[in-house]
């Protein structure tokens, strides 16, 4: 075996360590799964805290791509009754699960990496470790749970009030009709198990990089800073590659 | 001369000087001392303009600071070398790029002689062969020396150090402790000290400032603190841990 | 402290203890109900005149000029140095994304010369300088935040202040410059490279010849929507920089506090990312 020239370059480091992270922390969830009050904790804090921000920027978003949207149909044709069903179904199946991707991993990622970071630069995980209590199961499993539930339901959330901005845009700035802008037409099925599939996968990503970071902290207050960036940009950046790999798939697929 | 009148503060419910009177003179040096907690630092703060009192007035050279903006205060600051009671050098630039800001900041004078110019002040406290280091690859001693010639660029009238030799080695003291009668006695500046060090409050000090409770318990002359018959002076002198002293 | 208007609630309701039970419910629960509103807008309005503010500080440094270069080019050269792997690895995926998604609408429609036109336009005019001004606010803002955080609580800033000189123009304007400048640039580069991702998604993923690509992107004629893009980066990295300098100014509370301070900060970037896009397309279309 050992003669063959062909050999699989090791993954990298950044690739190992959140994947073995999640091994643990799925294997500590079938062991002993969190208690609710801890849980409904988080999912308050990964959910409900996340409500106004995320109403804030895909409401924004949505008001910018029907402005686009019509604006630039209208260069070519007068006609703006497709906009509506296009932009659903963009928001549906990309807007929507990859922007609401990405302020999760903003807020809820720095969130917990600050705050599992503070925990370590502090030596409160290693003493958690002497007093014989799993810091992975203890700190990360409410989290993980929160975000994997959570993350569709803001998903949801998200896509609904972009589309309400978009319709407000389209309404009362270009005076598109309401039947005629809330077209479903262009959603099928596919669309919405694929929105579903990326804010699920998201999810499932964006703690488990976010806690990877901040249990590397070291050293005070610079590596609580260190943390805190480095869970922001890789979470962002695993949501941009995940949503280009499912799509890709997807597209292949013939979905 | 910076003088103090009816200064209040407290953090939160915390009251940490309640009505503080006194003058700093000129040519003197001064040490501040008493329990941890009992508000030296607050005051230093304050004479540098980094907190504003709840009450009270801080004058600087007759010129009442207390409402001062921002902008106000820059000017006024120049004429103080106030070293934290933690170094707090800048841990992006090298000891001898520490130094130099200042000078390159206000005297206007460029990159190289600047950097010529902070050799002499790091010579003063004995780090001019360390100069090219990090912060951060120096002992937290030799972090409080420079952060002492760094405070002294900019020829300032009068210096105030907050602990400047704890957790420093006795050698290490005492060259501080030189510094210090130097800065007054041959350069004729304001030195003020706060400090626990009872061996260097008695060797260097013309007067000491005893904080209790808030506001000033005893200030006089060396002598007469040594000499003094105040039951928390003498356990505060003493170091015991049994008294009338509250903390 | 104007929060303290809203503590009334309850008080209220204490002292109207002779009115019907229901309207005590009532009274309670809206001050409940309401309370967080009430904060919530009004710290929102603390963070905003904060950085206002800031702002103000900032232009006043720079007319006339009169801020630190030697740290202005540290500053550039550190933002694009730790900024420019990740903007075009975003780039990229971003470009080979768009393509991608037009990929399903040219399946269906079969109007294959609309590809080109209709990636460059998201990717330079709105998605482009959005995903890389969100990376670039992870990476170079949050790192800002950090970094001021640790001089404010290490009392770096203070020394600074004690020194006579002046935090504003020595450590926020020449990170102001910096980041306006290289988000330009940035989003020059960024571009470039989403049109390189989106050309290799073209031929590799969706199967259409890439001339046709390139064919639809020069009739597009994108080059308003490629300068918009720039301004937009422009802002950003304004936006960007005055919401993380503020955070990392304000930090308070050891190595917990920094780790908020950073969270905020990208959080409130994140907001005004999409704001300024809006404003900057509203005004410029």
């Amino acid at each position: 075996m050992s003669r063959t020239a062909f050999r699989i370059p090791a993954p990298p480091e950044v690739v190992v360590a959140p994947a073995r992270l999640l091994g643990q922390v799925v294997r500590a969830l079938g062991h002993r799964f969190p208690p609710s009050d801890r849980l409904f904790t988080q999912m308050h804090n990964v959910g409900n805290n996340s409500a106004v921000f995320i109403s804030v920027t895909l409401g924004f978003l949505g008001l910018i791509l029907v402005y686009q949207g019509c604006v630039q149909t209208l260069k070519v044709l007068p006609d703006l009754s497709g906009v509506g069903a296009a932009f659903i179904f963009a928001m549906v199946r990309t807007f929507g699960p990859t922007i609401t991707g990405m302020m999760i991993a903003t807020r809820v990622g720095a969130g917990i990496a600050a705050e599992i970071g503070s925990m370590t630069v502090t030596d409160q995980i290693e003493a958690m470790k002497v007093a014989n209590s799993d810091p992975v199961s203890y700190i990360l499993g409410p989290r993980f749970v929160s975000c994997v539930v959570m993350t569709p339901i803001l998903w949801v959330f998200g896509t609904l009030v972009g589309v309400l901005f978009g319709y407000l845009m389209g309404h009362w700035r270009f005076g598109i009709a309401t039947q005629t802008f809330l077209d479903l037409g262009l959603v099928s099925y596919h669309d919405v198990v694929i929105g579903f599939l990326k804010a699920l996968s998201y999810g499932i990503v964006i703690p488990v990089l976010a806690a990877d970071a901040g249990f590397k902290a070291r050293g005070g207050s610079e590596g609580v800073g260190w943390a805190t960036t480095t869970a922001v940009v890789n979470a962002s950046f695993a949501v941009i590659v995940l949503d280009f790999v499912i799509s890709t798939l997807s597209f292949l697929l013939g979905y | 001369m910076i003088a103090f009148q009816g200064i209040h503060k407290s953090f939160g419910d915390k009251v940490v000087l309640s009505g503080i009177d006194l003058q700093i003179r000129d040519r003197e040096i001064t040490f501040i001392i008493g329990a941890s907690g009992t508000g030296k630092s607050v005051l230093m703060k304050m004479a540098a303009g980094l907190l504003t009192p709840d009450s009270g007035r801080v004058i600087v050279d007759g010129e009442d600071v207390t409402d001062f903006g921002e902008d106000r205060w820059q000017r006024i600051r120049t004429r103080y070398a106030l070293v934290f009671q933690h170094p707090n050098l800048f841990d992006s630039m090298t000891l001898r790029e520490n130094v130099a800001l200042p000078l390159r900041k206000h005297r206007g004078i460029s990159r190289k002689a600047a950097f010529f110019a902070a050799i002499e002040f790091l010579a003063m406290v004995g780090m001019e062969d360390k100069a090219d280091l990090m912060p951060d690859e120096v002992g937290p001693s030799q972090r409080k020396r420079v952060s002492i010639a760094r405070a002294l660029t900019l020829d300032p009238t009068c210096a105030i150090l907050d602990e400047p030799t704890t957790g420093l080695d006795v050698v290490a003291s005492r060259t501080i402790d030189d510094l210090i009668s130097r800065l007054a006695r041959e350069l004729g500046k304001t030195v003020v000290v706060v400090s626990h060090d009872l061996r260097s409050i008695f060797g260097v000090a013309d007067r000491i400032i005893f904080l209790y409770k808030g506001r000033v318990h005893l200030d006089g002359p060396s002598q007469a603190f040594h000499a003094s018959r105040d039951p928390v002076v003498r356990q505060f002198i003493g170091g015991e841990p049994d008294g009338p002293m509250e903390t | 402290m104007p929060g303290r208007s809203l503590d009334t609630g309850p008080a209220g309701a204490a002292a109207a203890s002779r009115r019907p039970r229901f309207l005590d419910a009532v009274s309670a629960a809206l001050a409940i109900a309401v309370r967080p509103v009430g904060k919530g807008f009004l710290d929102a309005c603390t963070i905003v005149g904060g950085m206002t503010l800031l702002q103000v500080r900032i232009f006043r440094a720079m007319i006339p000029p009169s801020f630190d270069y030697d740290e202005t080019l540290r500053q550039f050269e550190k933002v694009g140095v730790r900024s420019l792997a990740v903007v075009i690895m975003t780039s990229l995926f971003v470009g080979a994304l768009m393509l991608v998604q037009t990929g399903n609408f040219v399946r269906d429609t079969g109007a294959t010369s609309m590809v080109g036109w209709a990636t460059g336009l998201t990717v330079l005019a709105e998605v482009g300088p959005v995903l890389i001004g969100l990376m670039f606010s992870g990476r170079v803002g949050a790192n800002n935040t950090a970094e001021l955080g640790t001089m404010t609580i290490t009392e770096q800033v203070d020394a600074l202040r004690v020194l006579g000189i002046d935090p504003v123009r020595h450590l926020v304007v020449p990170r102001f410059v910096a980041m306006c400048v290289m988000l330009v640039l940035l989003t020059c580069i960024g571009d470039l490279f989403a049109i390189t991702g989106a050309a290799i998604a073209c031929q590799l993923i969706v199967g259409i010849d890439v001339r046709v690509f390139w064919q639809g992107l020069l009739e597009g004629h994108l080059v308003g929507e490629f300068v918009m893009g720039l301004v937009k980066g422009f802002f950003f990295g304004g936006a960007i920089s005055i919401v993380s300098c503020y955070w990392g100014l304000r930090v308070e509370g050891g190595a917990e506090g920094v780790g908020r301070a950073v969270n905020n900060s990208v959080v409130t970037s994140a907001i005004a990312i999409f704001v300024v896009n809006f404003l900057v397309t509203m005004l410029w279309v």
